[in-house]
């Protein structure tokens, strides 16, 4: 045989093969298809909870390995701590001295109250949102408010038996009433596109200052869900005032670096 | 080189699932379709967008269900063009990725499906430089 009949015999096998597989293509397509539909319409729950079992784990392992806690920080972190911590204190002062002294003595308890945390680990991060290892079946639900220290981290927006997703304060979603521990502005809190947490809708009378503290104004429902009060949203950083508008508004900067968070808590 | 791909496959979901918006999945599945251009790549596609359902919370298929569009658009795309090209890359995964950032609600769509285009071209070019090392080593 010649090389160009074993060449041309050659091209037409292939030829063959591709035909088969061309024709193979749309029943395999649609199989699979099918598989999905039936998946993601019928049998959503059983799916979802066995193939969390493997990949629960996974996240946890993948996370892990990408987080790396700063044992020894460095001194400008140290002093970044110690500043936020400083400012975090100062912000509940001024809240005290606005507040009946006594009333607080009496109460005397962080907000929030300790016994209503549940803490959860971050095992994943996407867009605006961390996902948590703590899911239905460990009394976690949508619309729980998720926070570190007394800062406001965000709320879950979907659940799973085992795994929750929280959704942050920098996605477009946020939307609620804060105000300011100085100067008590109040306005709302949102955000922007590009990720920037935005105090607006503060009335042009009110007063905002720079690295003022502002926290949750509270606005909860009848059946508890919502963000309770005085829990810390960020400080401003920069402040947009113009004569010409009707409001003010002011940029925001969460006192948490998310990066460095492995584990938060979940009010409910 | 199935296996290459494969691994990359594989990292992509535990990456995308845990770590990053960017759609690394769907950019080592187009790489992987591009160079396999074979029946197998449906199981694939199924079963990684299965488990990046999984991984991101989203309903579990309908992942899935895009993955398996986009593989027998471009196995059809192939019978007449040739797809294995870096501008075919390109725009392939830009318009796929921006699709893809649209319809599972990312914000930032745009700037992130330019990165998954220069992403996507940088993928298939390390591919093929793996695959010529492989063949230079097993000759």
């Amino acid at each position: 045989m010649s090389v160009n009949h074993w060449v041309a015999s050659e091209l037409q096998t292939g030829y063959n093969t591709g035909m088969k597989r061309v024709k193979a293509v749309f029943p395999i397509f649609l199989l699979f298809i099918l598989i999905s539909v039936i998946i993601l319409f019928f049998a959503q729950t059983p799916v979802t909870v066995g193939l969390q079992f493997i990949t629960l784990p996974i996240q946890r392992l993948v996370f892990g390995m990408n987080f790396q806690p700063t044992n020894a920080p460095t001194s400008i972190q140290q002093l970044q701590e110690e500043n936020n911590q400083l400012r975090v204190q100062l912000a509940q002062m001024q809240e005290m001295q606005k507040d009946n002294q006594a009333l607080h003595d009496q109460f005397e308890t962080t907000t929030p109250a300790p016994q209503k945390l549940l803490p959860a680990d971050i095992v994943g991060t996407q867009q605006n949102a961390l996902i948590l290892d703590k899911g239905e079946e460990d009394a976690v639900h949508v619309g729980d408010v998720v926070v570190y220290k007394n800062n406001l981290i965000g709320s879950i927006t979907r659940t799973t038996p085992h795994v929750a997703l929280v959704t942050l304060l920098s996605d477009p979603s946020t939307s609620f009433t804060a105000t300011t521990t100085k100067t008590s502005a109040n306005g709302i809190v949102t955000s922007e596109d590009g990720g920037a947490i935005v105090f607006g809708n503060v009335v042009l009378t009110d007063k905002l200052e720079q690295n003022d503290i502002v926290e949750t104004k509270g606005s909860m429902a009848v059946d508890g869900k919502g963000y309770p009060q005085q829990l810390i949203v960020g400080k401003i950083v920069s402040i947009n005032k113009q004569a010409s508008s009707l409001f003010q508004s002011a940029k925001l900067q969460s006192l948490v670096n998310l990066s460095q968070l492995r584990m938060v808590f979940v009010m409910n | 080189m199935l296996f290459v791909l494969l691994l990359f496959l594989i990292i992509s979901i535990f990456l995308e699932g845990t770590l990053t918006s960017l759609p690394l999945v769907f950019l080592c599945l187009l790489c992987m379709t591009i160079i396999l251009r074979d029946l197998r790549l449906f199981v694939a596609a199924f079963f990684s967008g299965i488990f990046l359902d999984a991984f991101a919370l989203r309903p579990i298929g309908e992942t899935s269900i895009f993955f398996l569009i986009v593989v027998l658009l471009v196995l059809l795309y192939q019978r007449k063009y040739e797809i294995n090209t870096y501008p075919f890359m390109f725009i392939a995964s830009f318009v796929g990725s921006l699709i893809y950032l649209l319809a599972f609600d990312y914000h930032g769509a745009f700037i992130e499906a330019c990165a998954s285009a220069v992403i996507a071209v940088l993928l298939l070019a390390l591919i093929r430089y793996v695959d010529k090392q492989f063949a230079i080593a097993h000759f």
